[in-house]
């Protein structure tokens, strides 16, 4: 099956998400990729979510594509490096990262700009100091939203990812607990919870940040979880890869593929590149810049699936 | 429920006195939640990210 149409989509996207990024080296937000606080000053905080485009420059950087510009050039190495610093550099003493306001605790901020930072850090090779890991898992292991299980499955990914860096056992063990947080969100009819409800864009999410765990750490209850999570999707979603989006607890249009590509299922992967290719679904580049830049690293992850394996096993 | 410059300078003074606390900054969270996420009004439109798909033109 052929992910040429993640590829070609995200690499178009890499230059509007290049322009996010303070790419001035002599600027004292280098590094960070929040463009409304760096370039404009209209909000007087950094949003960690801006800085998931560290994984993006590493993926870039690293890999060989077709119309990739910016295989190993010494300026996106550079940013990615000032990136991971500026990331490092937003954590608060406690450990956590915020989102939408100063001192905010965001669990999803924390989870998932945790999994970009480790996860271009064992792509690249730019070491992440041991504090800032440290106090990132063990605020992720003691905290939690248990009403939102996408964001449960992107903190268990970030602690599989800190285990790979320091092999510590005290760092899977936090994973662990977290996965099986995760598997207790799960409800009967197959979806994780979302908010009261299922929501199929937030469930695609979830599922992705399955997959990136359970390249981590194996774990055969969680696997055959997601495997009836994939079922009730298929179910849910028809042949032109439409859904009623309206009746769903969060409304979302948009479908990450990383998590099927991972399960191979590849009738879905079929009708969603196909869907893709006749431009009659919603792709990152219809997007708000927020929005695109996450699931823009998502279609690239789906396309690079062997190389970032052969990768990570030859680290 | 849109942003003014009323609120959002009670929300910065929030964040940077009582919100540092762990116990008012998750008691403040619950409630945008609630406010903006679980309790959907039953009016016609709803807040969402609403992007553009083709299914609009109909």
């Amino acid at each position: 099956m052929s992910f040429e149409i993640y590829r070609d989509i995200a690499l178009n996207q890499t230059p509007r998400i290049l322009s996010f990024l303070d790419r001035d080296d002599d600027s004292p937000t280098f590094g960070c990729f929040d463009r409304n606080y760096w370039h404009y000053r209209t909000i007087d905080f950094p949003n960690v979510r801006w800085q998931e485009g560290m994984l993006l420059l590493a993926l870039i950087n690293k890999f060989k594509m077709k119309n990739n510009k910016w295989q190993r050039n010494y300026n996106v190495k550079d940013w990615l490096a000032a990136s991971i610093k500026y990331w490092e550099n937003s954590q608060s003493d406690s450990g956590f990262f915020s989102e939408n306001y100063p001192h905010e605790r965001s669990f999803v901020g924390s989870s998932f700009s945790a999994y970009a930072a480790t996860e271009a850090s064992l792509i690249s090779g730019i070491d992440i100091s041991k504090e800032t890991l440290n106090k990132v898992s063990d605020w992720l292991f003691k905290n939690e939203n248990l009403h939102v299980a996408n964001q449960m499955a992107g903190g268990a990914a970030a602690l599989a990812n800190i285990y790979a860096i320091t092999g510590e056992i005290e760092h899977v063990q936090a994973a662990k607990s977290k996965a099986a947080e995760l598997l207790n969100l799960q409800q009967e009819e197959g979806y994780f919870i979302e908010y009261d409800g299922y929501d199929i864009g937030y469930l695609t999410i979830c599922l992705s940040y399955i997959a990136k765990y359970l390249r981590r750490v194996e774990d055969s209850e969680l696997r055959s979880s997601a495997d009836k999570a994939f079922e009730f999707l298929e179910d849910t979603i028809d042949d032109n890869c439409l859904f009623d989006y309206e009746q769903t607890s969060r409304g979302t249009q948009y479908l990450y593929p990383y998590g099927f590509a991972y399960f191979n299922r590849a009738e879905f992967l079929n009708k969603h590149t196909t869907a893709l290719n006749a431009g009659k679904i919603l792709n990152p580049g219809w997007m708000d810049d927020r929005f695109c830049l996450p699931l823009t690293i998502d279609y690239l992850e789906s396309y690079l699936i062997k190389e970032i394996e052969d990768a990570n096993d030859n680290s | 429920m849109l942003m003014t410059t009323v609120k959002l300078i009670i929300l910065r003074i929030f964040n940077i006195t009582f919100g540092r606390t762990l116990f008012f900054s998750k008691l403040f969270k619950e409630y945008m939640i609630r406010k903006l996420i679980t309790s959907r009004s039953s009016q016609r439109y709803v807040a969402s990210s609403k992007f553009y798909t083709h299914k609009d033109l109909d």
